[in-house]
């Protein structure tokens, strides 16, 4: 099966007020279609830079990225906009969602931005809201739904666009228990239907939902 | 794109949304917008007014302007007003730039986390701030348009109170002040905009969301 994400040789630092910190030294790794990848490591060993790479929100300095078969190591800013709007979902540890909107209007933010028109805007978000188990809350602000139905609603924004790949750093870094295993449990669902997966964690239990995962070091 | 009408629709929600925030700065720049409007066309007025009786009495033979003492009053009034208006007007249009100025700030400065969420989700850097300009343009304007109307209104009632000189029939020479005073409204909210539109295309927008900038 083709890769939906490759890297080769991937690089990057940062400037800061100590000096250079090279977080990426010579990445090379692969996403299959369909896989469901989890990325570990310790902390700072450069998770959350690779995974921004991956997901357009970051350039890298140096080596090569392909997407879908793509060569997008060096797109430019609106390039990279593209990739983020059409062709993979973010899911953050802090939900992301925007406060003073609806569940309903957040999930359907990027449909209004790729100018899809209101009655099926309407169809698709509120089937969307189902599928992730939030169809009830459709109405109600972040600040009404509890961490692990933020997280639903962030993924149900992530899914929207029907991408093929999504990206998750530490999806389940901020709920308990009993919310992590039903999120890991939509995840996987998510996955069984066609679509690639990319999670960052820390949680070595949560594996299990995994078909392989990446271990990164700090060298 | 085929998204225009999401273009109007998002910016305007986000007055809508933040109603709460941009009523009480709404007032601000209705209320110093109605004084500017009012104290410019008051100037006006009073300038008019003086010229013209100045001009009767310029040709006059003294006897005959001692006779018109009531020329000379209304003359000096006028000007007395005037010098009063100037500084007001003066006083409006600092506090009306600077309060648009800063409340444009305010505004787009308070949002840098939904920036973050908008870029994350692949909206363009130009969209972004094109809609934050347009939300504050659309604010500033709705603002500056209820404090035009209200000033323009506060003024003939003023004069009929008799607090002030009776100018009614030289107020025809400020009717343009109006479009002039939206107009110096509108302008400085573009100062902001452009400052910021050109920090967020150089900032992370990981740190736009973790709004550490
Ligand atoms: N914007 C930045 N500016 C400077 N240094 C950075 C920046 N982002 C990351 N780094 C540094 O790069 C290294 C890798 O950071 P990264 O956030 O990718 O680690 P991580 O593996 O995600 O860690 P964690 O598990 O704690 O989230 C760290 O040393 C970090 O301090
Ligand atoms: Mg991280």
């Amino acid at each position: 099966m083709s890769d939906i994400v490759r890297t080769e040789g991937l690089t990057k630092s940062f400037k800061t007020k100590y000096g250079r910190v090279d977080a990426l030294r010579g990445i090379d790794m692969n996403v299959a279609e369909g896989e469901f990848v989890m990325l570990l490591g310790k902390s700072g060993c450069g998770k959350s830079t690779l995974l921004n790479i991956i997901g357009f929100m970051d350039s890298p300095d140096g080596g090569k990225y392909y997407f879908d078969g793509e060569d997008v190591s060096s797109l430019s800013n609106d390039g990279k906009a593209d990739y983020r709007a059409n062709r993979l979902g973010f899911v953050f540890q802090q939900f992301n969602l925007i406060f003073t909107m609806t569940a309903f209007e957040n999930v359907e933010l990027p449909l209004g931005y790729a100018g899809i028109e209101k009655s099926a805007r309407r169809a698709r978000v509120e089937q969307m809201l189902r599928k992730v188990g939030i169809g009830d809350r459709a109405d109600h602000l972040p600040a009404e739904m509890s961490g692990g139905e933020q997280q639903r609603c962030a993924i149900a924004r992530a899914l929207i666009m029907e991408p093929k790949l999504i990206l998750a750093d530490e999806p389940t870094g901020n709920l308990d228990e009993d919310s992590t295993e039903k999120i890991m449990q939509l995840l996987k669902e998510i996955n069984a239907g066609g679509t690639a997966i990319l999670m960052v964690t820390h949680d070595t239990d949560l594996t299990v939902y995994s078909d392989r995962i990446i271990k990164m070091k700090a060298d | 794109m085929n998204n225009r009408r999401f273009f109007f629709k998002n910016s305007l929600s986000g007055i809508r949304r933040l109603r709460g925030r941009y009523l009480p700065l709404g007032i601000i720049v209705a209320l110093t917008i109605a004084v500017e409007t009012a104290a410019l066309a008051l100037t006006a007025a009073c300038t008019a007014l003086a010229d013209e009786k100045y001009g009767l009495i310029k040709d006059m033979p003294p006897e005959k302007i001692e006779a018109e003492m009531k020329l000379y009053r209304q003359i000096s009034e006028a000007n007395a007003v005037k010098q009063v208006g100037m500084y007001i007007n003066a006083g409006a249009i600092i506090i009306g730039v600077i309060s648009v100025i800063f409340i444009s700030l305010l505004m787009q400065r308070s949002r840098i986390y939904e920036v973050g969420v908008y870029y994350s989700i692949g909206f363009r850097r130009k969209f972004i701030t094109r809609t934050l300009l347009f939300e504050t343009f659309v604010f500033t304007a709705a603002a500056s348009l209820t404090g035009v109307i209200l000033g323009s209104a506060a003024l003939p009632l003023l004069i009929k109170s008799g607090a002030i000189i009776d100018v009614s029939e030289y107020l025809y020479v400020s009717k343009t002040t109006p479009l002039l005073v939206l107009g110096a409204a509108l302008l400085p909210v573009l100062i902001p905009t452009l400052t910021f539109s050109r920090r967020l295309s150089k900032t992370d927008p990981n740190r736009l969301l973790s709004g550490e900038v």
